[in-house]
């Protein structure tokens, strides 16, 4: 099986080292909530304190906005999972299912094709 | 050189809120714009705590005796950050009210604070026999990463419960980090102690099921071994550099003042306060934007409760202050693109700097 980075690419403000890989879960309601599962990619607007519960399973939390002291970014580096903030458009370039890498040392997301 | 006519305070005040800003953007703070609400009321609150810091002066009550009236530092230094962009939207500013106001919880402030007033790049609330003490005690557990992610994930669901009992304006009255604090004159070479200090976990007077909430404090105290640890303007607001997971060293937890064991209770614990953090969230979520309003006024006034309390004044939102907001369009966000220069901060028409040291002219 070959592994290939795909021509996707999003850049923001990396907020926590690291890098994770894993299907990103676009999260903007709570019905959203049901079905992340461990290991999936968050990405939201900006997170929120109900998000809790799914950003304790996340592998990695894409933003579109927020700074390096944001909710997302201090409990990510609390957690040791990779953070990328100020995307401003993950949300919208990013779906459902993809699987992407997250850099948060660089701030760039990739999709990847298997 | 020429001499400056206002206190060194205000340089670290703009030093620090710039660096605090820099790192912030783009922000986003909600559930409801406080600084577009202050302008309702914008001189009541700052006349209402002028009032209350003449009683205290008049019965002669320590600086230190205030102090302790706060959660933790963090809290007192965002209020004092939040009173300049309440007066810069008074219509009729009082200039004499509001730079003794200001004088005054500085001062409070100096006596929570041994070093780094502002928080340029720390926040430094024991002393140094207090500290001796700390690293002396027979508490320290020897840390792994299994055990480091616990505490890390409990941090999430605290802080995160905290954010739903606060919102975005005022989780410091619930959540400061203190340190980072330097051991090597401890002998404890390349190691660094941070305290996490979540407090006021059962704010019933402003959420009354809060009182059935499990606990009310809890302190985390970790050791790290080479890490880079920074704080700016409040202690939540910290930029860490290294691996927090491998490189944490010891531990303390104390829930309400009992040792807690990792192993044992963590689980629970994480399980629980991520429970009722989805509660206390939806709670937050159901208020309607008048009754939003109103917390925020409640939750500006809770922070000095102690304060207003030593001078027999109620720090609940009056019925007057309370009309003041009813009915007033207010944006749901703060949003904030781009930072502002130090230049901006310090010297624009207005601008905080401008206002404070404009108070010594």
């Amino acid at each position: 099986m070959s592994i290939r980075k795909s021509v996707i690419k999003i850049k923001g403000r990396p907020a926590s080292p690291g890098v994770g890989i894993g299907k990103v879960k676009i999260v903007s309601t709570l019905q959203d909530f049901r079905s992340f599962e461990s290991g999936d990619i968050l990405v939201t607007e900006m997170t929120h304190p109900n998000m809790v519960i799914i950003m304790l399973k996340a592998a990695a939390i894409v933003t579109d906005i927020g700074g390096l002291t944001c909710h997302a970014a201090i409990l990510s580096r609390e957690l040791g999972i990779p953070c990328v903030v100020a995307t401003k458009l993950a949300t919208k370039l990013l779906k459902t299912g993809m699987v992407v890498e997250v850099n948060g040392t660089t701030g760039e997301i990739h999709q990847i094709i298997l | 050189m020429r001499k400056k006519n206002y206190p060194t305070w205000i340089d670290d005040y703009i030093t620090s809120s710039f660096k605090a800003v820099k790192n912030e953007v783009p922000v986003r703070w909600g559930p409801i714009n406080f600084i577009d609400l202050s302008k309702y009321y914008q001189d009541y609150f700052i006349h209402k705590l002028h009032l209350a810091i003449t009683q205290i002066k008049l019965k002669k009550i320590p600086f230190s005796t205030v102090g302790l009236t706060f959660s933790n530092p963090s809290t007192l230094r965002a209020a004092i950050s939040f009173l300049p962009g309440e007066y810069i939207q008074t219509k009729k500013r009082n200039k004499k009210e509001f730079k003794q106001v200001m004088e005054f919880l500085v001062d409070v402030l100096k006596t929570i604070t041994h070093r780094d007033l502002f928080a340029i790049s720390s926040n430094i609330f024991h002393t140094q026999p207090q500290l001796n003490k700390l690293m002396k005690s027979n508490s320290w557990q020897p840390a792994n990463p299994f055990i480091a992610k616990q505490i890390a994930r409990l941090n999430v669901a605290v802080s995160s419960l905290v954010f739903s009992l606060y919102g975005d304006f005022f989780q410091h009255e619930s959540n400061d980090v203190y340190g980072p604090y330097d051991l090597s004159s401890l002998g404890f070479s390349h190691s660094t102690l941070i305290i996490r200090h979540f407090s006021t976990l059962q704010p019933y007077e402003i959420w009354p099921q809060s009182k059935n909430y499990k606990c009310k404090d809890i302190k985390v105290y970790l050791v790290y071994r080479d890490i880079q640890y920074d704080i700016s303007f409040v202690g939540m607001h910290s930029i860490s550099k290294g691996d927090l997971i491998n490189q944490l060293a010891y531990y303390n937890i104390e829930i309400d003042g009992k040792k807690v064991d990792v192993n044992k209770q963590f689980e629970k614990l994480i399980t629980y306060f991520s429970k009722i953090t989805m509660k206390q969230s939806s709670l937050l979520d159901q208020l309607s934007s008048e009754n939003l309003k109103i917390k925020s006024l409640e939750w500006e006034g809770y922070q000095f409760r102690g304060l207003f309390k030593l001078a027999n004044m109620s720090w609940k939102p009056e019925h007057e202050l309370i009309h003041k907001v009813q009915g007033k369009k207010v944006s749901e966000y703060y949003e904030l693109t781009t930072a502002p220069t130090y230049t901006a901060i310090a010297n624009d028409y207005n601008s905080e700097g401008f206002l404070l040291k404009d108070l010594y002219k």
